[in-house]
């Protein structure tokens, strides 16, 4: 059945009961109502048009679809009430595809578990459409730039320096909870090289968090079963997980590439421990030249351990510590472009995600058409990225110098630094700052940053500085260092 | 005589029967909206309706909402996004 031919119809039943479902959830803005995705692996969100905000909160799975169409009625007070009835058909269609936001069936949004507050909108000051949200749906925390490791392929700064106290974070975590903030991720190096980190993970659990834990410690079983009891990464939560890195069966390989002596017997203690736990760790590997025919040893491997989670990404110019060799060659990205698929059939109970990126070389349509498909730049207009001594930025690859710097929490409130002269004006940028690019003299320059924004760290990592056009734009006339 | 009298006796039961089912589907609606107006939420939600603009309905707004509001997210494998909440790198 095509979209077309579906859509020509009721997506529910009238005897139905769609439900909004989790991981979404629903916030009062009090300019408007968001709707985003609760979940550490991507981040989804949309603002809601008015119609949208006033029906969606209907949608909490005890009315059924024929009492929420009376309620779009009475509401509404539409002279012709079909074609009213065929409009609201439409509006939670798109909301049944691409994403699952309403369904019949999957565990319900938690929006709906305290009946008395339920977010509604406030429709006597409605934003819509808008560029930015009155408050991030996401922030990421570095608690530390140490790293137990020193791998060849590390994509952080690891900048060295003064670390908040636990009584900081907790006190930067009650901020971000009292505003909303439901994704609070961790970034930076590993967190386990805090001594302190139980007690800020049980602040962030009991604020109710969503985030994953990255390591490439090793986790002792004390410490994996103090993990489960926090209820992180326990098997499918998409509130808070645990990854682990893992780039080679090779013992002495793996070691290599980790700067770890016996890291891949290290890594498969940890994975065992966790697993014992009770932990569905997730396992992630960078694909070098040195390791890109062992994913299927590595899937194999840490199947056997009990492992159903992988992400497989290729080797990008990290802006710190890049050297070429790193780089997959096209035809090593087209014999994993082919091979992958079938991995992951083979392994149809695991979820094995690959970054299949070959390297095509795009037409200029082609270019054209990525560049108005592109991702929104959410650094500062749904999300941030806060240092390991509180300051503020807007991406966790930006280098950690001051003109990178928009804040810091100890010394600014989140509302401050989110509504602040430094934010604005790094999405915002003037012209003036683009001198010598593409950019400079570009008739799309305020359509570009006012809508999706573009990347800062390609343009850096390419070009050597965040003011000028990505090598993805269509526009851009240099030729940019390879990134991927 | 008689098939006359059944006649008007079918023809006054069916009249009763259409009454009752008109009577029945108003009472009903009236049962339903009735339902309606006393539901909390519905009157909080009306409430807010009826100050705004929106209770005009604005057809428009009831599509997608534009690119702008409508972050797609990081589906690319996190190969070329720029999403400061994606987990983009080789770590």
């Amino acid at each position: 059945m095509s979209r077309n031919e579906a859509r020509s119809r009721s997506p529910f039943t009238r005897n139905s009961f769609p439900r909004l479902l989790a991981p979404w959830l629903l916030r009062d803005d009090h300019d408007n109502l968001l709707l985003y995705k609760c979940t550490y692996s991507e981040l989804k969100y949309r603002v809601l048009s008015p119609v949208q905000a006033m029906i969606l909160p209907f949608f909490s799975g005890e009315r059924s679809y024929g009492n929420i169409r009376a309620i779009w009625l009475h509401l509404t007070k539409p002279s012709d009430k079909a074609a009213s009835l065929t409009e609201l058909d439409n509006l939670v269609w798109n909301l049944t595809e691409p994403d699952e936001i309403i369904g019949l069936f999957d565990p319900p949004s938690d929006s709906f578990k305290n009946k008395k507050k339920i977010p509604l909108p406030d429709f006597s000051n409605y934003r819509w459409p808008t560029e930015r949200i009155s408050v991030p749906v996401s922030v990421l925390v570095a608690l530390t730039n140490r790293c137990v490791a020193d791998c060849r392929y590390c994509y952080a700064e690891r900048k060295l320096g003064e670390e908040l106290s636990c009584a900081e974070w907790i006190a930067i975590f009650d901020e971000l909870a009292s505003q909303y903030i439901r994704i609070v991720d961790l970034a930076g190096a590993d967190p386990f090289m805090r001594p302190d980190l139980f007690d800020l993970l049980r602040a962030m659990v009991d604020r109710d968090f969503t985030f994953s834990v990255s390591t490439k410690s090793h986790i002792s079983p004390a410490r994996a079963r103090d993990l489960a009891e926090l209820g992180i990464g326990l098997p499918g939560a998409t509130d808070r997980g645990v990854q682990v890195s893992i780039d080679s069966v090779n013992n002495q390989l793996a070691s290599w590439l980790t700067g770890v002596n016996n890291y891949l017997d290290r890594a498969k203690s940890t994975t065992a421990n966790l697993i014992a736990a009770g932990i569905n760790p997730r396992i992630k590997c960078v694909l070098t030249p040195y390791n890109w025919k062992e994913a299927s040893q590595i899937v194999e491997l840490f199947s056997s351990l009990g492992v159903r989670r992988f992400q497989f990404v290729q080797y990008g110019r990290s802006i710190y510590r890049h050297t070429d060799d790193l780089f997959l060659s096209g035809e090593q990205k087209l014999r994993l472009s082919e091979s992958m698929p079938l991995l992951v059939s083979r392994y149809a109970d695991s979820e094995i995600v690959f970054q299949d990126e070959t390297g095509e070389v795009k037409s200029a349509d082609q270019l054209q058409t990525a560049w108005q498909q592109r991702a929104i730049c959410t650094g500062g207009r749904a999300a941030l990225y806060v240092h390991p001594n509180g300051d503020v930025s807007l991406c966790e690859q930006l280098p950690h110098t001051p003109e990178h710097i928009v804040g810091n929490l100890l010394r600014q409130s989140l509302q401050e630094i989110w509504n602040g002269v430094a934010v604005d004006s790094f999405i915002h940028p003037d012209r003036s700052k683009f001198e010598g690019t593409v950019c400079r003299d570009c008739s799309e320059f305020d359509q570009c940053h006012c809508g999706c924004g573009y990347c800062y760290r390609d343009s850096l990592s390419a070009f050597g500085s965040v003011y000028d056009a990505p090598p993805t734009c269509p526009r851009q006339e240099k030729i940019p260092l390879r990134l991927v | 005589m008689s098939e006359n009298l059944n006649g008007r006796r079918n023809f006054l039961k069916t009249a009763l029967v259409s009454a009752g089912a008109v009577v029945g589907s108003l009472a009903a609606r009236t049962v339903a909206h009735a339902q309606l107006t006393h539901d909390p939420m519905v009157r909080e939600m009306w409430n807010r309706v009826r100050k705004s603009s929106i209770s005009s309905h604005d057809e428009e707004s009831a599509t997608l909402c534009n690119k702008a509001a409508c972050n797609p997210g990081c589906d690319s494998g996190c190969s070329g996004g720029c999403q400061a909440s994606c987990k983009p790198g080789n770590k």
